[in-house]
């Protein structure tokens, strides 16, 4: 298992758009952050420190976390996931992977734990930046800054949380299909685009219901709620990627690389 | 530079038992069972569509289907370090455009505990070296080539499975690919190798396991098969009465006209031809042994089985026989 573990660190270090894409997923959530925090402060000073978003709720400030900063960086990250197994079934080194490692299931948990830990750790210092240059934004823009910077445990961690939950289901959509550019897409165009339509015309209809199982829109819930109703979402969204990376990993076993 | 970089384990061989495999209604390997010796080159010979790629990943257990293959007496799966027991180079370009050389090597040698050495060492030896830090994105076939030789035997595998290595290899690349596997095999490795060059393979391998529509038409030899369809050529003064001669002391030969003169035995060796000749009063004129090379050995054993066959080919601007049948009526 540790060879299969040093081969799959070495494929993710070892090609530079890992590098772009980690520090993307950094750069431009902590900016989108950086100017929500600067250009709202004023707002904030006149007293509307409630509602969603507000530094009274625990979904968004202090810690600067919200539904679109976590889906930029999800959809950053979702590339990550995606070539793990795209990568290798585009260019044909599946082969010399498998070649190399007769274990599947053990080439499948490899791959699924280095994706983790990237994400896990570019996602973790996603949200200490973003804690901090929303403080900083805040401060600028006039606000009072906050003593607590980081906010709540809670809605950092569901964050992580449905950052992974966007690149692993990219995992295991591409190993599903063996195309990365769907495992991409998926995710992304089903969170920003599929779901928010859906979501729209069943509040017209009253159909409170489905927003609470639509995979992505629920993940996104999860950071802008809180307590059992966020965990609730994520537990969704658990089922969704289960159902997906069960089949997956079957699916890789059997087939022919 | 001689690559001698571990103390080989002799004894070591290729058992390949049973292998099937099916596409739909297309039966891609059936029942195929050959072994690799060690020590020396064994060529895996077929037609386009014969099924060899798809035996080799059966072999590997890339693909699903009957059968089984033990490298060393067990499964591959049950090596501890694939890497030191098989090296592939299955692909023309099996990596990532954008990892460079050496980092590709570095990923492939992630199992196999190298040290950091080798990998210059086999770049080296591969001719790679000024490139190591480059992309191989603007690679050439045969530098992809070479750089997925240099992958299949970074672990000093004692086996090696290659397909179609010498494809876009220049004619200097493909002696020293030769000079190279051979060296390889003789260190007590076994080295397995498909290609469509025929006359580069009867240089190159001594083993030969050729397949046609998925299953074994011959194991053996180079020698061995291309004796099997060797004759003598004999030009006589008295083609009838040497015939009669021939299968009178040799009824299990058997003795075709060949030109004017000439007869095509099969199954006697010139020195016996001789001697019947001189018994039977005939006058020899030219008496030759003729060895088959391996394509006529080859296209004897596969003809008819080319799953893509070619048309036939016309002169430019002529007739069919139809059509000018056609244009006269």
């Amino acid at each position: 298992m540790t060879g299969v573990l040093r081969y799959e660190w070495l494929r993710l270090r070892t090609v530079r758009s890992t590098w772009v894409l980690i520090a993307m997923g950094i750069i431009l959530p902590v900016a989108l952050t950086f100017f929500v925090a600067w250009s709202t402060a004023g707002f904030l000073i006149e007293g509307q420190e409630t509602g969603p978003g507000g530094p009274g709720s625990e979904g968004f400030a202090p810690a600067g976390l919200s539904g679109a900063t976590v889906l930029l960086l999800g959809s950053l990250l979702v590339t990550l996931g995606a070539a793990a197994f795209g990568q290798e079934y585009r260019h044909g080194l599946i082969r010399i992977t498998l070649a190399a490692f007769p274990h599947r299931n053990r080439v499948f948990l490899g791959k699924t734990i280095m994706v983790v830990f990237a994400v896990v750790i570019t996602t973790v210092i996603a949200i200490i930046l973003i804690a901090i240059v929303n403080n900083i934004g805040l401060t600028l823009g006039g606000a009072s800054a906050s003593t607590d910077v980081f906010g709540s445990v809670g809605v950092q961690l569901r964050a992580l949380l449905v950052v992974l939950f966007f690149v692993l289901m990219a995992f295991a959509i591409t190993a599903l299909t063996r195309n990365q550019p769907l495992g991409i897409l998926v995710p992304i165009i089903a969170a920003a685009v599929v779901e928010p339509i859906i979501t729209v015309i069943a509040s017209l209809q009253d159909w409170t219901w489905i927003s609470w199982v639509l995979p992505f829109n629920g993940a996104l819930a999860a950071v802008g709620t809180s307590g059992a109703e966020a965990w609730g979402h994520l537990g969704v969204a658990l089922a969704w990627l289960l159902a997906l990376l069960i089949p997956a990993w079957v699916i890789f076993n059997r087939r022919d690389a | 530079m001689i690559l001698a970089w571990t103390v080989r384990v002799p004894g070591m061989a290729v058992d390949v038992q049973g292998l099937g495999k099916s596409f739909g209604t297309l039966r891609a390997v059936d029942d195929l069972t050959f072994a690799v010796p060690d020590g020396v080159v064994t060529g895996f010979l077929g037609p386009n569509g014969a099924g060899k790629s798809t035996a080799m990943r059966l072999m590997l257990g890339l693909d699903r289907g009957a059968g089984r293959t033990l490298f060393n007496g067990r499964p591959l799966h049950e090596h501890p370090h694939a890497t030191r027991v098989v090296g592939t180079h299955l692909d023309a370009r099996p990596f990532l455009p954008g990892r460079t050389a050496r980092d590709h090597l570095r990923m492939v040698a992630a199992d196999a505990n190298l040290p950091r050495t080798r990998i210059d060492e086999v770049l080296e030896l591969v001719g790679l070296t000024t490139v190591a830090h480059k992309r191989p994105k603007d690679f050439s076939l045969g530098m992809a080539q070479r750089l997925g030789l240099a992958g299949a035997i970074l672990a000093n595998p004692s086996t090696l499975m290659l397909d179609e290595p010498a494809n876009g290899l220049d004619p200097q690349s493909i002696q020293w690919l030769r000079q190279f596997l051979q060296h390889y095999a003789s260190q007590g490795n076994a080295v397995l190798v498909s290609s469509h060059l025929l006359s580069e393979m009867q240089l190159m391998a001594d083993h030969i396991v050729v397949i046609a529509k998925g299953k074994l038409v011959a194991d053996g030899t180079v020698a061995e098969l291309t004796s099997t369809h060797a004759d003598v050529l004999v030009r006589c003064s008295d083609v009838a009465t040497l015939r009669s001669a021939i299968l009178a002391s040799h009824p299990d030969s058997t003795a075709q006209a060949s030109g004017v003169d000439g007869l095509a035995v099969v199954g006697l060796e010139t020195d016996q031809v001789g001697q019947i000749a001189y018994a039977a009063g005939v006058t020899v004129l030219e008496l030759t042994a003729r060895r088959a090379t391996l394509e006529d050995t080859f296209f004897e054993l596969t003809g008819g089985d080319q799953q893509f066959a070619f048309g036939s080919v016309t002169e430019p601007g002529a007739q069919t026989p139809d059509a000018t049948a056609g244009g006269a009526a």
